[in-house]
């Protein structure tokens, strides 16, 4: 089981976590991987049979009702992600099969900068929130997009988009608020794009098996089988890169289309899924266990109420196309700072998607595209708050 | 789904049970949200507004499952093996069948606590969204109401339901009428209520349903003039929890 808390191992020592596992020298951690695994999965099953009231004793009655609401709450991030996680594998099943590398070389601009705000204004034509975002760029990158419009992509999709621009005027009435929302997020994505898509090598950056075909053939294939988890992940890459090459002659294979994309979209949404639920389960334990209310009565100062915010983005988890509605409930509480740091950074990180981003970047790259989104959203909610008062 | 017909079984392939698994596990998930909504248990755990497109993605699921199927014979063993990732990834499957459908309710608030300064953050739309007539109120249009008009409601007659909550801070004749107001899931959901005074109100069940009828006390206290609501009840009835227990601001 792969764990967020996990420390990863510095990268000009091991390539890749999925060489890593199988290597002598990584036993120890593989091992620790594993207790760390039993334990989180022991916890759980306490939470579940709480939860299920099946045989509980009396004196531990009062915990069944706590650990209902756990799983109410985890089963609601669960289920409202889940239609935009399937639309999210569905386009990227459509852009692996029926969209060529020659197609996207042709529309991909070369110079840095007109890549990433290219990436960032992607969503527009490709409507996804966070949970689709991510499967759909680790399918372009695949393709070859150049790093910064992937990234700007990711992090900037879940903001520019039709429907939520749409959400965001509904619930504030203004165009103001949209128009603050969708620029500092173009602006932090492009940035965080050039920063990591200029300064590093594609194969520093990317998970392993999201770089370009030509790689795909995996050297360590047999290898991984020592590693439970990473095995299903790479025999299935090994097949799609097959169904890839093959795509040109599909009708000799007798698959029809439909069945093509399902298959493709199956296996993205079994990579994917797992994130969403340790992230749901994370969110809601965290929301279980920790009141609100204590974060919230934080909140009032120009740099304190910013930082609230971002906290409260990062635990509720919720989708981007939402989030308007709930930033409107602490319009008058929180300061402007604060609400905007709200709408912009929740979309680019939170549990679960952070989780997710792991399956398309290398872990410490995922970290370093979290710290630079974190600064620079306080950073233009510190400015706002002392351009409005 | 399990009921969608196999492809024929090639000779010599045992069976493989990782794929069982998966097919399960998409086949399970998705029966599971369709039944909860055919239920009408969904709207426990989302607006009713994304209904559709859970029971879209249900089907999805479904024709993932089905497709999935032939490689429970075609696929070698070797290639997918059953592993920790498949518990994880039945974790909604399992929480879905073994813990009793239940909406957020005086459970979550132990936890949470009631938030009773939902009030002060009320938006124009918000304002204008209440409804003409105060018979019509709910919980939420009345602590909205409370906090743009203040003491003018003092003396109205007020019809509410919601769950029963109970907090140390209140007395042995008084508890808290409270509803859970969902924007998008139950993991944004954030209480709303009134204090009631009613004999004996601390001995109602916890998180059991009533209707309170009464009159609306609004007083000030302090130099700030800090609102004070609470309900004077005239009768307190249990009544069954309604199918929507949540409210949709």
């Amino acid at each position: 089981m792969e764990t967020p808390t996990t420390r990863p191992p510095p990268p000009e020592l091991i390539p890749s976590p999925a060489v890593s596992a199988g290597s002598p020298a990584a036993a120890l951690p593989a091992l620790f991987q594993r207790l760390t695994g039993a334990i989180l999965f022991g916890l759980v099953g306490i939470i579940l049979w709480l939860a299920s009231d099946i045989g509980v004793p009396p004196v531990l009655a009062p915990w069944t009702g706590r650990m209902q609401s756990f799983a109410t709450v985890f089963l609601g991030i669960f289920v409202e992600a889940l239609p935009f996680l399937l639309a999210g594998v569905l386009m990227s099943a459509v852009i692996a099969l029926f969209i060529t590398e020659e197609q996207i070389n042709r529309f991909s601009p070369r110079n840095p900068v007109l890549a990433a705000v290219s990436g960032a204004l992607l969503g527009l034509v490709f409507p996804v929130c966070e949970c689709g975002s991510i499967p759909a760029a680790r399918r372009l990158l695949t393709k070859g997009v150049a790093l910064p419009t992937g990234i700007a992509f990711v992090l900037a999709a879940p903001v520019i988009n039709p429907i939520v621009i749409v959400s965001t005027y509904v619930a504030f009435g203004s165009w103001e608020m949209v128009v603050w929302r969708v620029g500092l997020t173009l602006l932090i994505a492009v940035l965080v794009g050039l920063v990591i898509g200029v300064a590093v090598a594609p194969e520093q950056v990317l998970a392993h098996g999201v770089l370009a075909p030509a790689s795909c053939t995996h050297p360590d294939h047999d290898h991984s089988h020592a590693h439970g988890q990473h095995h299903h992940h790479h025999d299935h890459h090994a097949h799609h890169s097959h169904d890839h090459h093959d795509h040109s002659h599909a009708s000799a294979s007798g698959e029809s289309n439909l069945r093509r994309v399902l298959n493709h979209a199956n296996v993205e949404f079994f990579e994917m899924a797992r994130f969403l639920i340790a992230g749901a389960m994370l969110a809601a334990a965290l929301q279980t266990l920790f009141p609100q209310q204590a974060l919230l009565a934080l909140g009032g100062g120009m740099v304190i109420s910013i930082l609230v915010m971002m906290a409260l983005a990062v635990v509720l988890s919720v989708c981007s196309t939402v989030d308007s509605f709930i930033a409107l409930s602490f319009v008058n509480t929180f300061t402007p700072g604060a609400i905007m740091a709200f709408l912009v950074f929740g979309p680019m990180i939170d549990i679960k998607s952070t989780l997710m981003l792991t399956t398309t970047f290398k872990r410490h790259i995922v970290a370093i595209i979290a710290l630079l989104t974190f600064l620079l959203s306080l950073l233009s909610g510190i400015i706002i708050n002392f351009y409005f008062s | 789904m399990t009921t969608v017909p196999s492809p024929a079984i090639p000779a010599a392939r045992p069976i493989n049970y990782a794929v069982v698994a998966e097919v399960l596990i998409l086949g399970g998930t998705a029966t599971l949200f369709l039944m909860k909504w055919a239920r009408g248990n969904l709207d426990y755990y989302i607006h009713p507004r994304y209904t559709i497109l859970v029971v879209v993605g249900a089907i999805f699921l479904l024709m993932m499952a089905g497709v999935r199927l032939r490689g429970v014979f075609t696929e070698p063993r070797s290639s997918t093996r059953l592993t920790w990732m498949h518990l994880l990834l039945a974790m909604p499957l399992l929480f879905g069948v073994l813990v009793p459908s239940r909406p957020l309710g005086a459970d979550t608030l132990a936890g949470r606590g009631l938030d009773l300064t939902v009030r002060a953050g009320i938006s124009p739309q918000q304002a204008s969204s209440l409804p003409a007539n105060v018979n019509e109120w709910n919980l939420f249009h009345w602590n909205t109401g409370i906090s743009l008009m203040g003491t003018v409601l003092d003396g109205e007659a007020i019809d509410v339901e919601g769950f029963v909550y109970h907090d140390e801070t209140l007395g042995v004749d008084e508890f808290y009428v409270a509803r859970f107001m969902v924007t998008c899931c139950a993991a944004d959901g954030v209480a709303t209520g009134l204090p009631v005074r009613w004999a004996n109100g601390s001995s109602l069940p916890l998180d059991g349903w009533v209707r309170v009828q009464g009159t609306l006390v609004v007083e000030t206290a302090g130099d700030e003039g800090m609102l004070f609501p609470v309900i004077d009840a005239a009768q307190v009835e249990p009544i069954e929890q309604p199918r929507i227990p949540y409210l949709f601001p």
